[in-house]
C-alpha cells in the first residue's frame, strides 16, 4: 500500500495504490488525518492504483468523507475500477461518493462552489 | 486439492491468509477477479471472527484459540471456504442486513463486512458444533 499526497492549489490529490485492507487501513487513515489537521479539506483521490478494497478500506474512505464535510470541504474520486469498483458498487458507496472518470472532471467538480 | 492453515486469531495473520488464497488461485488458475473475490470473503470473516469473536487481543494461548481455514476446489467448478473458529457462537446469516442506501452522515460500516460476503458467496452455511463455529462460503467458478 501507498498513498502519496501532492498539493495542486488548494486541492490535495491522493493517490492510493495497491491494497486497502485490514493491514494497511491505519496508514491511511492516520496520513488521511494528519492532513486535515494541516487544515486541508479539498481532495481528489486516484484510485487508479488501487487494486484491492475491503470493507476495512471502505471504513477509512468513509472516515475521509465525513471528515471532510465536517471540515467544510469537498473529496472526489477518479478512475474506480475492476475489485474496487464492485465493492463500491456492492456496499452503495458509489451514490455516497462523488466518482469520475478523470482526474480532470474530478478536479473541475472540487473547484466549483 | 485442498490448501488448509491454522491461524492465530491477530489481524497480521490476515498476510498469511492471504497469501494461501493467491497461492491457491495460481494453482487453480483462477482469474484474478476470482482470487481479489475469494481474498475479500476470506479477509471479511477472518476479520470479523478476531473483531467481534475473539475481541482482540487474545489473553490465553492453545489450541483452542487457532482458527482453523482450508480452501477446496470442488466438483462442479466451485470454490469451498471453510473457517473454524472457538469464539463464542456468532451466526452472521441470521445478523440483520446492512442498510446499504443511507447517505454518508448516517452511515455505519457495521454489518458491511457480512452484507459483502453474501453479496459475493454463491452459497454460505454456519453451523455450532463440539463447542465451534462452522462457517463455510462456496464460490462458483465462472459466474
Amino acid at each position: 500500500m501507498t498513498m502519496q499526497a501532492r498539493q495542486l492549489g488548494e486541492t490535495t490529490i491522493i493517490a492510493l495504490s495497491g491494497r486497502l485492507d485490514g493491514m494497511t487501513m491505519s496508514e491511511v487513515e492516520e496520513q488521511f488525518l494528519a492532513l486535515i489537521e494541516q487544515g486541508r479539506s479539498r481532495f481528489v483521490f486516484d484510485m487508479s492504483g488501487l487494486e484491492y478494497i475491503s470493507s476495512a478500506g471502505l471504513r477509512v474512505m468513509l472516515l475521509a468523507v465525513k471528515k471532510t464535510r465536517a471540515a467544510g470541504g469537498k473529496l472526489a474520486l477518479f478512475a474506480v475500477t475492476g475489485n474496487v469498483d464492485e465493492v463500491f458498487q456492492m456496499s452503495g458507496f458509489s451514490t455516497i461518493f462523488a466518482i469520475f472518470a478523470t482526474e480532470e472532471e474530478a478536479l473541475s467538480y472540487i473547484a466549483a462552489s | 486439492m485442498d490448501d488448509s492453515i491454522s491461524l492465530a486469531p491477530e489481524r497480521k495473520e490476515w498476510a498469511r491468509l492471504r497469501e494461501l488464497i493467491e497461492a491457491f488461485s495460481v494453482k487453480q488458475g483462477l482469474s484474478a477477479e476470482l482470487s481479489a473475490s475469494l481474498q475479500l470473503i476470506g479477509e471479511e470473516w477472518f476479520i470479523n471472527i478476531i473483531m467481534h469473536g475473539y475481541k482482540e487481543p487474545v489473553p490465553a494461548e492453545g489450541p483452542s484459540q487457532k482458527i482453523a481455514f482450508s480452501i477446496t476446489r470442488q466438483p462442479h467448478d466451485a470454490i469451498r471456504l471453510c473457517f473454524i473458529d472457538h469464539a463464542p457462537p456468532f451466526d452472521p446469516l441470521r445478523r440483520q442486513a446492512a442498510n446499504i442506501e443511507l447517505p454518508a452522515d448516517k452511515r455505519g460500516i457495521g454489518g458491511l463486512g457480512i452484507h459483502l460476503i453474501r453479496s459475493i458467496a454463491d452459497e454460505c452455511r454456519y453451523a455450532r458444533k463440539d463447542g465451534c463455529n462452522y462457517f463455510e462460503m462456496i464460490k462458483k467458478i465462472g459466474e
